[in-house]
């Protein structure tokens, strides 16, 4: 049994940034296989299907794809929150600054989460309790993770709705949920997942729900606090334009599988596996009328197949314009072609 | 929030004011008329005529309208067709007694409905669960006179534990908590039922609810997202149901009282049915009334007070 | 898959939810047991239920009385078999009248909408505001005591709560897109009424139907057992009770086996109406 030296509240609210307690060759976040299986009635779902990565210190890493394709199922699954029944982490390790979470007593965990770890999820009117002061949600993390007094832990409270820019927020602290803008509500989430300065945030599409015109000012605010607190990021979303502006790294998941990784850069100029590109087309890009280029939007044919129903071999081998024999025979696992750039893709592969 | 309890506190007069016309002209309806209902269906002509003139009954159909309204308000229920007595200081005696039975049985109900709410709620499909539900359910099916009848055979009569009949005297609390025991015990496990199961259901949509996955993403303790997250926003639906039982609370109060012999409005409703006192039926049926829409107030009240969304508009 | 193999599928899937609730099947069970008691009743009961027999009053359950005897030496089993024919025939016919009636109201007025129609709905909402049992009461001392009357009282009584049910689905169907068209093309309002609208509330109408049913049933004991519903020597369940309630030290038997008899049906009903409320509103799946 791991017993972490416990560092008193004093000396953990005075973190400027999270300490690695072992510093080496553990990244901060290493997930290893981890599998994340949903047993219906209908079948069983294989939502999360032997994923690996990792997160380094500080790094805002893209984790994006379509809907359905495991992305938040894999989050909430480093957390523990896979609703069980119906679901269940079948296999894998979690490894957060080199121990593993799956192996973590219930209260371990939960004292990680919200404090270490946390999580703002996509939609905040419903993912905020509407019967308590925004003041209160907030308020009640300090409490939790470290035992402050309510007089103390309201002001640290305000001081955080000042950081994510809410106006007032002295008043504000006593509002409700539905007396604020979509955008102020993704704020308070925003302020609750930070209060504890965790290393890392799992945010899951924190804008997707959120008018177009707040949605830059939000990533901004957030990418802006994830500098001045060292945290990592692993930034859920099917927003591509964000991922190339912020992101570090890129993981592209497809059906429950990572089907590429790479630094943007690379992963933008240059895609490796054919449903990046196919991701990639279908952004409009501005001025390419002007500029001669193609008009219309491509899009990949074909329909992401309903998770209890998977293809044979490689997932995406029905909608591939590269796709052969192998790709309908052979599953292709996923290969470091370069360090730092992996694939799961015979073309890619074998150089077609 | 005080802009909402005004509207809704001025809504009940008209609405009041509607069902108390609505039995007063139902009253008028009794077949062959409330005179005939007295006399019986042999009674000469000259005999039913000089009655209803004596009850003013052969006055024009508004002006009797405007006349009880007008005793309405003065708080005069009238006289009672049989004993000629005025009614009022009647249902003054005994309408206490059957608040007290609906208050005390509605507490019961919530103090023992709610916790069983959420303990099956936790632990759903259960054993515990099912044989809760089962309870539950059985505590909806049952009439409450047999319910009580059932408690008497086996407190009063098996066990000798508790009295029979009555009421007891008001004025001697152990006295009147010995007489009360029974009946309250009745009408509180079919309440307990209700609100067991509205308990239960709310709190099972509301676990489902994404806020509840945001409180366990923070860290924070089980209890606390069960007891404070989950409950709060459990409750809201469970107040405005409570009131809707108590309305039937009412109803069954009436059985309550015939079978344990217990003083109170329904028995003096029964009575007057019995005895074809129309005057005092209607005045017992205005009083009923006025309970049910204030009630209703209350309720409404309650919801507008309890959720911040409507509190704060 | 064709249109009409969809529908199968889904009645399938319908039928395989509820038959995985075991609640609601033992209810079923029980149900058709009950139905079948009333119906059989005059056959399978061992006494005629008005034979008197001096001498062989209030006599406890034994072989010859399998729930022993009453006031009048009538054979308290043969009593409470042809008591069920009462109670299930009240409950089933008051609550059918109510339906017809109170789902036509609250469809019409949901249809035509306006003031009229939230007027109306204002109205039944003041008469709802009352219990059963209290409006029960009061339409049965106007209208007068006897087993068609009462299933005339009951079934009014029900009236409003059917048209309310009725009335919020309809607004809701209404504005649907393909009842604008109906009425674009130029159907007839009756036939939108019937085909369009009508289909898509039955659902939630039956569900609440069977429901009430049972509150039906226990309306009528609990008026009968007032003596304000059947009166003897007509058996039913409820004014059973009422005479066995004098003799509770005596002969218990009187009254339990009638309430026994209320609290089974009843609860068979409530479990099936359960099953069926958990097939038609997912939301709610407990």
């Amino acid at each position: 049994m791991n017993h972490e030296v416990k560092k008193s509240d004093t000396e953990k609210m005075n973190d400027p940034v999270p300490a690695n307690e072992i510093l080496g060759p553990h990244h901060l976040l290493d997930v290893r296989h981890l599998r994340t299986h949903f047993f219906l009635p209908e079948g069983v779902i294989r939502a999360v299907d032997n994923v690996s990565f990792h997160v380094k210190d500080g790094e805002i890493v893209g984790l994006v794809g379509e809907s359905g394709c495991g992305k938040s199922v894999t989050a909430l699954s480093i957390l523990g929150l896979i609703p069980s029944p119906p679901g269940q982490i079948v296999s894998g390790e979690i490894l957060f600054q080199g121990k593993d979470l799956r192996k973590m007593s219930s209260d371990q965990l939960r004292r990680i989460r919200g404090e270490k770890i946390s999580m703002i999820f996509q939609e905040p009117m419903t993912s905020l309790n509407p019967v308590y002061s925004i003041g209160d949600q907030i308020i009640e993390v300090y409490t939790e993770h470290y035992g402050l007094p309510r007089k103390e832990a309201t002001e640290r409270a305000k001081e955080m709705l000042e950081k994510v820019q809410i106006p007032s927020p002295a008043k504000r602290i006593y509002e409700y949920p539905h007396q604020l803008s979509g955008g102020m509500r993704q704020r308070a989430m925003i302020a609750m997942a930070l209060a504890c300065k965790p290393a890392v945030i799992l945010a899951d599409e924190p804008t997707t729900a959120l008018d177009v015109t707040i949605q830059a000012q939000i990533l901004e605010l957030m990418v802006d606090l994830q500098k001045s607190m060292g945290t990592s990021i692993i930034l859920i979303t099917h927003n591509l334009g964000a991922v190339a502006e912020f992101a570090r790294r890129v993981i592209v998941m497809y059906s429950g599988k990572i089907v590429e990784e790479a630094p943007v850069v690379p992963i933008f100029q240059s895609p490796l596996h054919p449903y990046t590109m196919g991701l990639l087309n279908s952004i409009p890009k501005l001025g390419s009328k002007a500029q001669g280029k193609k008009r219309r939007l491509e899009e990949i044919h074909g329909m992401v197949p309903s998770l209890n129903d998977l293809p044979e071999g490689c997932y995406f081998h029905p909608r591939c314009f590269k796709g052969r024999e192998i790709c309908r025979k052979e599953e292709p696992k996923l290969f470091e072609i370069q360090p730092g750039r992996r694939v799961a893709c015979w073309a890619a592969l074998e150089n077609w | 929030m005080i802009q909402f309890a005004i509207r809704r506190i001025l809504l009940s007069i008209p609405i009041l004011l509607t069902v108390v016309t609505l039995i007063f002209f139902l009253m008028r309806t009794m077949p062959g008329g409330p005179a005939v209902a007295v006399l019986g269906d042999y009674a000469s002509q000259e005999a039913v005529e000089a009655l209803e003139k004596q009850m003013g009954l052969d006055r024009p159909l508004w002006v009797q309208y405007a006349d009880f309204l007008g005793s309405l308000v003065r708080g005069d229920l009238g006289k009672s067709i049989i004993s000629g007595r005025p009614i009022a200081p009647e249902v003054g005696r005994v309408l206490p007694y059957t608040l007290q039975l609906t208050f005390s049985s509605l507490l019961l109900g919530i103090i023992f409905g709610i916790p069983m709410g959420i303990f099956t709620a936790l632990r759903r499909n259960a054993f515990s669960d099912y044989l809760g539900r089962t309870l539950s359910l059985a505590g909806l099916s049952i009439p409450a006179f047999f319910l009580g009848i059932l408690l008497m055979l086996v407190f009063s009569i098996r066990l000798d534990l508790f009295p029979v009949l009555g009421a007891g005297d008001i004025l001697n609390l152990w006295d009147n908590l010995y007489h009360l025991f029974l009946p309250t015990l009745t009408l509180g496990l079919m309440m307990t039922a209700y609100i067991t199961r509205t308990t239960r259901s709310s709190m099972l949509n509301v676990l489902q609810e994404e806020f509840i996955r945001t409180a366990r993403a923070k860290g924070l303790r089980e209890r606390i997202v069960i007891y404070g997250h989950a409950l709060r926003n459990a409750l809201i639906p469970v107040i405005s149901f409570i009131g809707v039982y108590a309305i039937v609370l009412i109803g069954n109060s009436i059985l309550v009282e015939i079978v344990f012999s217990r003083p109170g409005l329904g028995k003096m409703m029964i009575g007057a049915i019995k005895q074809r006192d129309y005057m005092t039926l209607q005045s017992v049926m205005v009083v009923y009334a006025s309970l049910v829409v204030f009630i209703n107030l209350l309720i409404d009240l309650s919801y507008g007070w309890i959720d911040p969304r409507i509190k704060y508009e | 898959m064709s249109d009409r193999e969809k529908r199968e599928g889904e009645k399938g899937k319908l039928w395989r939810t509820f038959k995985k609730n075991k609640t609601a099947l033992v209810g079923s069970v029980i149900v058709i047991l009950v139905i079948t008691l009333a119906v059989l009743a005059p056959w399978i009961s061992p006494y005629d239920p008005l034979e008197q027999n001096i001498l062989s009053r209030l006599k406890p359950p034994s072989q010859a009385y399998l729930l022993g005897t009453d006031e009048y030496g009538r054979d308290v089993l043969s009593r409470v078999l042809w008591g069920t024919r009462i109670s299930l025939t009240v409950g089933i016919l008051s609550i059918w009248f109510g339906l017809v009636v109170g789902t036509a109201m609250g469809t019409v007025a949901g249809y035509r909408g306006g003031i009229v129609g939230s007027i109306i709905m204002r109205m039944v909402d003041v008469l709802l505001s009352f219990p059963v049992l209290i409006s029960g009461i009061l339409v049965v001392a106007i209208l007068g005591p006897g087993m068609m009357k009462l299933i005339l009282t009951i079934g009014i009584v029900f009236v409003p709560r059917f048209a309310r049910l009725a009335y919020g689905p309809t607004l809701t169907v209404k504005e649907r897109e393909y009842v604008y068209s109906a009425k674009v093309i130029g159907v007839s309002h009756l036939r939108i009424l019937t085909h369009y609208l009508l289909p898509n509330i039955l659902g939630e109408v039956l569900v609440a139907g069977t429901l009430w049913v049972g509150t039906a049933i226990l309306t009528e004991a609990s008026l009968s057992f007032l003596g304000l519903g059947v009166s003897p020597p007509i058996p039913t369940w409820g004014n059973m009770i009422k005479t066995g309630i004098d003799r509770l030290t005596t002969a218990p038997w009187l009254s339990v086996f009638p309430g026994l008899s209320i609290l089974t049906t009843v609860l068979a009903i409530n479990m099936v109406g359960d099953g069926l409320r958990d097939i038609t509103d997912p939301k709610l799946r407990i």
